[in-house]
């Protein structure tokens, strides 16, 4: 890769944001309207409504090839590629204005409070520098512009106000609820970015959820909420400048030690240089130490922001476990928005008795649409063809429960980013390389959740029952790479996101994680990102 | 096929592959779905192509069937035809990557086949579904539950 850039734009800003996701569209929101220059980079491109296929005839065919979770396997312009072959877990991620939450579900649960002080609890990996109560008007903030359903009154959390209705449970729901309450397991309705109610004064340019699914290739009502629709309408509205299909490959550093601006290559391949006084990054927690690795220089050869030798370090996933449940009565499970029904977090909070520390979520998923079924019910033979075919797939369509167990990651110093020696992107631009694997505490936590996954749905009736985990192509949720802390031995930026070695350098996406909670990091990745919007603020006096 | 041929030709393969599309969904007056071949996924996946995968598969079949059965594939009894498929896990394995997706795929956009489903075929701008309304009174036991996140 070439180390300079080619071209200079004579144009500064006051702050460049490298990533259109979800934190960096929280980040563009923040710092609109403040008389600030602020442009955001971003290396795919707005989807349009029409190429979403929820609304077409191949509606569930694209998930296996342009809208597959899995860089490698859509090879997309926008898509750099990953090693992720020492890895169990497979990366999964989307490049575009929207950035992932173009695929994810909308399940969207808050970390607890527990989970920023796991060490102070459990003896374990590290305290966050910041807490829930902290985070509480971020999370509430966020959920204002995300528009998020669900319900007021759950017994594990602190109290979480200004919800709109919650999605329908559907017959798949309460059957499954029914089980959950016969064990006296607690269950909630889902916290879901989905709307379920619109009026004149908020969400007015979005619509409500009709149940079409599948939500994990796009939604094309608006009714999820991505951040294309939720965050970067009002952040363009205040004057915050998006430029798409703009590839970063560098920051650089000027003479005194702070961040000049960034390299990137445009949308004509061109190699450019811009300027700003402060540099973001939201690019996650694969895309963000790739950029920081990527900028080493003669000041800093290990790369940017990296005394502390923590970039690329401590990558948590949140590994998946699954668990089915056969029924024999037509529970419609394909109907609804797949990734959010119900949860519970009976076996979220440490109990010792369990064997390990911390604990997992259990996440209700609706069943998969006619084609997603046969194909997964062939490949393993659980579906048969020829003249058992349709009566075979009968069993299964509509009448599958899937139960998702998300196991807390504990960070563990060799699970890594780092940059692979030969494989680049189409810019040449180094790809990352992840090594990952579970550690023990994850392996009997899975092992638990599975365990009682099953008990859950022979309770609540199910013919047959199978689970295992961890399941490859489940790697959505990137963090730690940067994590945060008080102290630049043991961390990359401060509670506030601000890089320990370069003031004007600020990490805003889930690489700044310190431990990986048991749940869905959205609603938490989000509030941390305006909680660090305003810790920008709060230095723009020194800074600019 | 002339046993001493390493290649079918494209009339062969054709005649072949509308075999195997019918065996592996076959019709069945006594299902409300059709059969594959009647929704023309036979000609969706001629006219995407038959790529070297499905090519070398379907001479794999055609070979097998000459030295199980003494001749060719097509004029294999069908009983006969699932039992050199299932002989040989290697050869379905191969079969469901070469020729199953397309075939699942183009037969579950077939109208007929969606709405056998009773759902909605997704021509632009579908209604979607109403679902009943939630029962909260299930939620009776936990709502009386304390709360049980850890106060730090």
């Amino acid at each position: 890769m070439r180390n300079t850039c080619l071209r200079k734009i004579v144009s500064k800003y006051d702050v460049i944001i490298i990533g259109a996701g979800a934190a960096g569209s929280a980040v563009a929101w923040r710092l609109s309207n403040l008389d600030l220059r602020v442009v955001c980079l971003e290396q795919g491109d707005y989807k349009s409504s029409d190429e979403f296929p929820s609304e077409n005839i191949a509606w569930e065919e694209k998930k296996y090839s342009t809208h597959h979770v899995s860089p490698n396997v859509r090879r997309l312009e926008s898509d750099y590629p990953i090693n992720d072959s020492e890895s169990v877990i497979a990366v999964a991620n989307y490049n575009a204005v929207g950035g992932s939450t173009f695929l994810y579900s909308g399940h969207f649960p808050r970390f607890h409070p527990s989970d920023f002080r796991v060490h102070s609890l459990d003896n374990v990996a590290l305290d966050w520098p910041l807490s829930y109560s902290e985070l509480e008007p971020y999370f509430e903030l966020n959920d204002q512009i995300m528009g998020i359903s669900g319900l007021e009154g759950d017994p594990a959390y602190p109290p979480i106000k200004n919800l709109l209705p919650p999605v329908p449970l559907g017959k798949l729901g309460e059957r499954i609820a029914e089980g959950f309450n016969q064990l006296g397991w607690h269950w909630w309705p889902a916290y879901s970015a989905i709307l379920t109610q619109i009026d004149d004064h908020n969400f007015k340019d979005r619509t409500t959820c009709r149940n079409i699914g599948p939500c994990n290739t796009g939604c094309p009502i608006g009714a999820k909420s991505s951040v294309d629709v939720a965050y970067w309408p009002k952040a363009i509205a205040n004057g915050v400048e998006l430029k798409t299909k703009c590839r970063v490959s560098r920051i650089f550093l000027k003479k005194d030690g702070f961040a000049g601006g960034v390299c990137f290559f445009d949308e004509s391949n061109q190699s450019q240089q811009m300027e700003a006084s402060i540099v973001v990054l939201a690019c996650n927690g694969i895309g963000t130490p790739r950029i920081l690795l990527n900028s080493s220089c003669e000041q800093y050869p290990n790369g940017l922001a990296n005394s502390s030798d923590l970039v690329g370090r401590h990558l948590m996933f949140h590994p998946y476990g699954w668990v089915e449940g056969v029924f024999e009565e037509d529970l419609e499970s394909h109907l609804g928005p797949q990734g959010c029904c119900l949860l519970s977090q009976e076996f979220y909070e440490t109990d010792l008795k369990r064997g390990f520390v911390r604990g997992y979520t259990m996440q209700l998923l609706r069943g998969a649409g006619p084609l997603e079924t046969a194909i997964s019910g062939v490949n393993r033979r659980l579906i048969s063809w020829g003249p058992d075919f349709h009566r075979s797939f009968r069993r299964r369509f509509g009448k599958v429960a899937n139960l998702a167990i998300i196991v807390e990651d504990l960070p563990d110093f060799e699970n890594r980013v780092t940059l692979d020696d030969h494989l680049c992107d189409q810019h040449g631009i180094p790809a990352p390389k992840v090594r990952y694997q579970l550690g023990d505490n994850s392996r009997k936590m899975m092992a638990h959740g599975l365990r009682h996954g099953k008990i859950l749905m022979k309770t609540c009736g199910a013919l047959s029952t199978s689970a295992f985990g961890p399941v490859r192509h489940t790697g959505w949720h990137l963090m730690g790479t940067a994590r945060m802390g008080n102290d630049p031995k043991d961390s990359v930026v401060n509670r506030f996101g601000q890089s320990h070695d370069i003031p004007n350098l600020f990490i805003a996406d889930s690489s700044v994680f310190v431990t990986s909670g048991g749940v869905n990091p959205m609603s938490t990745l989000q509030a941390v990102s305006l909680w660090i919007a305003d810790g920008i603020r709060q230095e723009l006096g020194d800074l600019l | 096929m002339n046993v001493n041929s390493s290649e079918l030709t494209e009339e062969e393969q054709t005649r072949i592959l509308g075999i195997l599309i019918d065996d592996l969904i076959p019709t069945n007056s006594n299902e409300v779905l059709p059969g594959a071949v009647e929704v023309s996924v036979l000609d969706n996946v001629i006219g995407n192509g038959i790529s070297d995968g499905l090519a070398a598969v379907l001479l794999d079949l055609d070979q097998k069937a000459i030295e199980f059965f003494s001749t060719i594939y097509y004029d294999v009894d069908v009983n006969q035809r699932f039992i050199l498929l299932n002989k040989d896990v290697s050869l379905l394995r191969k079969l469901n990557e070469v020729l199953g997706f397309d075939v699942l795929r183009f037969y579950f956009r077939d109208r007929s086949v969606i709405e056998g489903l009773n759902l909605e075929y997704r021509s632009p701008f579908p209604k979607g579904y109403s679902l009943p309304d939630n029962k909260f009174d299930l939620l009776e036991s936990v709502r009386k539950r304390p709360s049980f996140f850890v106060r730090v």
